[in-house]
């Protein structure tokens, strides 16, 4: 038995769907939603539906754009010689809050995952294989996260790229910035040794 | 007692909230448990790289009302034999579907996780095929759940004909020519591929270099074991896709 009306009940049910949101949480924003003016609500709707219906993906790298091509592709003061391999959209604004990195992304939308079932056909791949055809690109860094599936991920797209002769890279992986090697794990530690630079 | 001390291994990680992860671990005490390790995704996580599948390690947990929590892990070997190599990264990851897929929560089976262990650290130290290593553990497996084909002797009648081997996936084993019911699916497999899995069933893993091992028999083995598992089990490996 539902305590409350109809319309609020749906707005609930459809709050929870969200990820991180459970039931409280979603009759918390509820009750905000309800409480706050007319113009919010309206505000709120508005951006949802035009977020949805105007957002796509980027022609060329798969980065969420709302025309046909994303900023980065479009802006002429890139470094068109570099392609950045992430797995997620979110992971280029990760990139650029650096401000260290001025090349072009291609964003694979996940990572071989072979106990779900995920292979190389289900990401943008080929994608970034077709991209590479008559383009005067001179490297690729792979920037998949460094778990063992974006590993793996990074190491087949590495294997596919040998024959187009491109300098292919790979983002070091190690002990972060301000951390303590005494507290760093045996694979983290292998990593920061095996990628050691001279200084 | 709330938090209890064990060995694992690490079979699956799914991203919880903002920078949590579900840990499916194979654990020597308490069997198949999925547990949660809190702050994980973040950069200065105190977990680090310990909770990437295919490590073997020490861990406490702290028993929830819903999930259990991880509240510390040692590596004992996180198998960056295999986690480097491509190929031995697949064939591990179809070891950890088995085990996913074959072993029920709460249900605790030491010799399960050694298993695991041991196969996890020969694919790691080897250099023979990774194929001959996955079927070995995948027929040791069947033997430790109770699921091994019987490829002895006849189902039936109990006759040791080899010239007339076929396997029926239905009778769950050999079944000789006077015994074979119509209508029923048989395979013929020839007598090497059962010496081999009579071989590997009984050697340690360590031992299986010395096994001499045709491929093509690891191949006709591998294929016999899937209709097993698919018919007793209702399991097809998804990561089976990947391999080769």
């Amino acid at each position: 038995m539902s305590y409350y009306s109809k319309p609020l009940n749906n707005l609930i049910n459809e709050l929870v769907k969200l990820p991180g949101i459970g039931p409280k949480t979603a009759q918390r924003l509820a009750f905000f939603i309800l409480e706050s003016s007319i113009e919010n609500a309206e505000n709120l709707a508005r951006a949802l539906v035009k977020a949805k219906s105007g957002i796509h993906f980027c022609r060329d790298c798969f980065n969420f754009a709302n025309d046909e091509l994303c900023p980065i592709c479009q802006d002429p003061k890139r470094n068109r010689d570099l392609i950045c391999v992430v797995e997620d959209a979110k992971d280029i604004v990760a990139i650029e809050k650096t401000h260290q990195y001025h090349g072009l992304y291609h964003v694979l939308q996940g990572t071989i995952a072979p106990i779900d079932g995920i292979g190389p056909e289900q990401l943008k791949i080929a994608q970034l294989l077709k991209r590479l055809k008559n383009t005067t690109i001179k490297e690729i860094v792979l920037a998949t996260n460094p778990n063992i599936e974006g590993e793996q991920t990074a190491m087949y797209i590495a294997k596919l790229l040998k024959p187009f002769n491109i300098k292919t890279s790979r983002i070091a992986s190690g002990i972060p910035v301000g951390g303590e090697l005494e507290y760093a794990d045996e694979l983290t530690l292998s990593c920061a040794l095996a990628g050691r630079r001279e200084i | 007692m709330r938090n209890y001390k064990t060995k694992g291994i690490v079979l699956k990680s799914m991203n919880l909230g903002e920078a949590d992860r579900i840990i499916t671990i194979y654990t020597e005490r308490e069997g198949k448990v999925a547990a949660v390790a809190k702050g994980i995704r973040r950069t200065k996580s105190r977990f680090g790289a310990r909770l990437e599948v295919f490590t073997d390690l020490n861990l406490i947990i702290h028993r929830g009302k819903s999930l259990d929590i991880i509240t510390n892990a040692n590596t004992i070997d996180p198998h960056l034999g295999i986690v480097s190599n491509l190929d031995k990264i697949n064939y591990g990851y179809a070891m950890l579907e088995l085990v996913i897929k074959t072993a029920p929560e709460g249900q605790t089976d030491a010799r399960l996780y050694q298993l695991l262990a041991a196969a996890l650290d020969y694919l790691n130290k080897t250099d023979i095929d990774s194929g001959a290593v996955l079927v070995t553990f995948n027929i040791k497996l069947l033997a430790i759940t109770g699921f091994l084909p019987n490829l002895s002797v006849c189902v039936v009648c109990g006759d040791k004909d080899k010239r007339t081997v076929k396997y029926s996936p239905a009778d769950g084993g050999m079944v000789c020519g006077g015994c074979r019911a119509s209508g029923r699916e048989v395979f013929t497999v020839k007598e090497p591929v059962i010496l081999l899995a009579h071989r590997l069933l009984y050697k340690h893993f360590v031992e299986v270099e010395a096994v001499p091992i045709e491929k093509r028999d690891v191949v006709e083995l591998a294929r016999l074991l899937r209709f097993h598992l698919a018919y007793h089990l209702n399991i097809k490996l998804k990561s089976e896709a990947f391999l080769e």
